[in-house]
């Protein structure tokens, strides 16, 4: 039995079906992941601006 | 050559390449390259206002600089040259073990401290890992033991990339390993000094983007040029050494490799306890910008991995007889460069060698600067400065510890050994169950932070010395750094279990509500993801 690009053992198979999982669970984790509302502005523990972490 | 598992050094990086090489364009690509890295450093420079934009950059950048860097700072030198020299001498196993699993890792980072640490730089305009410990556990010892472990850490893995710059400088420059690791300080010092976080973030993604393209080119040209080409390459391994393909476990069949494989698992699974990598989280300018990093930083990754496919072209022109064997396994990837493509290329990638060692050592000797300024002086010692001494106190530091590390590097090769092996699992001993498992789960305490990261600390120590130096071997393979760390998880979750200080109920309502905040979705005001976790739920 031959394996992808020639090998004689599944090695590019693995670390394909590696990949391709790092792929999905990544992707999945970016299409998911929310950002967040301002905190600073509501904040009573710094006296930081309000510019960030407002999307 | 450090330690070995199954007969096969883990690690071999370090040692002296034995590798005769000269070219003009190396020295100019050199040039180049030193003169970039100062401009930037020139260029952040007038940036540097106070402590927020000497560490953490200003909290203002985008995703991809932060991903490259987060990419950058784990990918060192010793992940092109070390690894690629290593799977040459194990086999292919080798690479799907380093490079299979370490993106998951990346992976794993993003989604358990990404929003969290970004809400709390936000919060409480936490700067270094430390007071990432310190705001969850509200106790000054949790501290002071993560800028103790920030600082071994950093100053074990600074003197390892020294001593690796000083050999590749070498290599790309007519002059020794002393003048080479010099020239090489004084270029990573000056753009790190001046520039402070910034540059080394902006530096890192140059020099990631470098990395990347080195790695296509090396693959190319070695595919493409090597005599044997592809076929012949499969051909002459599983004539000369069918074992190079198949799996063995690193040559420990069945049982024998569990805790190696264990090990191997534990360093992956541990990304999210590196500060080099989590700090970067404090920078970006909002939260949603993470969507994107675990893609970005794992394929960055994954494309240095091409420099790997260098190692069987080399072995199987080995037994060929049309290549001397390199003898220094590290001396793998120059060879076949040398041996296969064209001048400007080898150049172009020894340079890409350089940065890659560069952008890892810049994000220790400003984690390192960290401990020291933010940490121990303003933070613990309780110091009042103004912003500009802020600055003025992380450039001085920084400058110590470069020549600090500098002076190990080119003095003491035993010490840069030990620490340089430990320093993953220094970090992953403290910071991972201190802050990667605290942030995530309400029950941990205090007690179990100063029992879980101090034993971790003190066994990885001493399980490093004793491998290097007294010939202490683990049974089934498992590794001596990892073994401490699984201790300290394990003490940090039990200790944990029977004492109560600083549990959810005793946090600050911040702290709670960053413990509250989902890892994907949810926002400060209404975390829509609680977490499962075991611990205390009185205090809703």
């Amino acid at each position: 039995m031959s394996y992808l690009l020639g090998f004689p053992t599944p090695i590019v198979e693995v670390f394909l079906t590696l990949i391709v999982l790092f792929l999905i669970v990544s992707v999945y984790l970016g299409m998911r992941m929310e950002g967040t509302t301002a905190v600073r502005d509501a904040d009573e523990f710094t006296q930081s601006d309000v510019r960030e972490v407002s999307d | 050559m450090g330690a070995t598992v199954f007969g096969w050094p883990l690690q071999t990086w370090g040692g002296d390449l034995g590798v005769d090489y000269y070219s003009r364009t190396a020295v100019v690509f050199f040039v180049l390259f030193a003169a970039l890295m100062i401009g930037i450093g020139i260029l952040a420079g007038r940036y540097q206002t106070n402590e927020e934009e000497y560490f953490v950059a200003g909290r203002r950048s985008g995703i991809l600089v932060v991903a490259l860097a987060v990419f950058a700072s784990i990918q060192s030198g010793w992940g092109m040259i070390g690894v690629t020299g290593t799977g040459y001498l194990v086999g292919l196993e080798y690479f799907i073990l380093v490079g299979g699993l370490i993106i998951f890792g990346f992976t794993g980072s993003y989604w358990l401290l990404g929003r969290k640490m970004r809400v709390l730089g936000d919060v409480r305009n936490a700067i270094t890992a430390p007071d990432a410990m310190y705001y969850r556990f509200q106790d000054e010892r949790v501290r002071l033991l993560g800028a103790a472990a920030v600082l071994l850490g950093c100053m074990g893995y600074l003197a390892a990339q020294y001593a690796a710059l000083g050999i590749v400088g070498a290599l790309i420059l007519p002059i020794s390993f002393f003048q080479a690791l010099v020239i090489g300080l004084l270029i990573v010092g000056f753009y790190t000094i001046i520039g402070g976080m910034l540059a080394a973030i902006w530096s890192d993604a140059v020099q990631g983007s470098i990395m990347i393209v080195g790695g296509i080119l090396t693959a190319y040209y070695v595919i493409t040029n090597s005599t044997l080409g592809w076929s012949g390459m499969t051909n002459a391994i599983q004539s000369g050494n069918p074992q190079y393909f198949e799996f063995t476990l690193l040559g420990g069949d069945g049982l024998m490799a569990i805790g190696l494989i264990i090990s191997v698992i534990v360093i992956q699974a541990t990304v999210a306890g590196q500060p080099h990598a989590i700090t970067k989280f404090y920078m970006v300018r909002n939260v949603s910008v993470l969507k994107w990093g675990a893609l970005i930083t794992g394929a960055a990754y994954l494309a240095t991995t091409l420099y790997w496919v260098a190692a069987p072209f080399v072995q199987a022109a080995v037994l060929e007889g049309t290549v001397a064997d390199p003898g220094n396994p590290d001396a793998t990837l120059p060879l076949a460069l040398i041996e296969w493509a064209p001048d400007v290329v080898v150049a172009f990638v020894l340079t890409a060698v350089v940065a890659a060692i560069m952008s890892t050592s810049n994000a220790f000797l400003n984690m390192g600067a960290s401990a020291v300024v933010h940490d121990y002086i303003i933070e613990y010692r309780g110091t009042e400065l103004t912003q500009a001494e802020e600055v003025r106190w992380g450039r001085v530091t920084t400058g110590v510890l470069l020549v600090a590390a500098g002076v190990i590097a080119g003095t003491f090769p035993g010490l840069i050994f030990v620490l340089g092996a430990a320093g993953w699992a220094i970090f992953a001993a403290v910071i991972f169950p201190c802050v990667a498992i605290a942030y995530n789960w309400r029950g941990a305490t205090a007690e179990g932070a100063l029992a879980g990261g101090g034993s971790g600390l003190v066994l990885t120590i001493l399980l490093a010395y004793g491998v290097e130096y007294l010939g202490l071997s683990l049974p089934y393979g498992f590794l001596g750094g990892q073994v401490a760390t699984i201790v300290a998880v394990a003490v940090f979750v039990g200790v944990s279990l029977v004492t109560t200080t600083s549990e959810y109920a005793e946090l600050d309502d911040d702290i709670r509500m960053i413990l509250d905040l989902g890892r994907i979705t949810g926002s400060p005001e209404q975390p829509t993801e609680t977490i499962a976790d075991g611990g205390s739920d009185t205090e809703q």
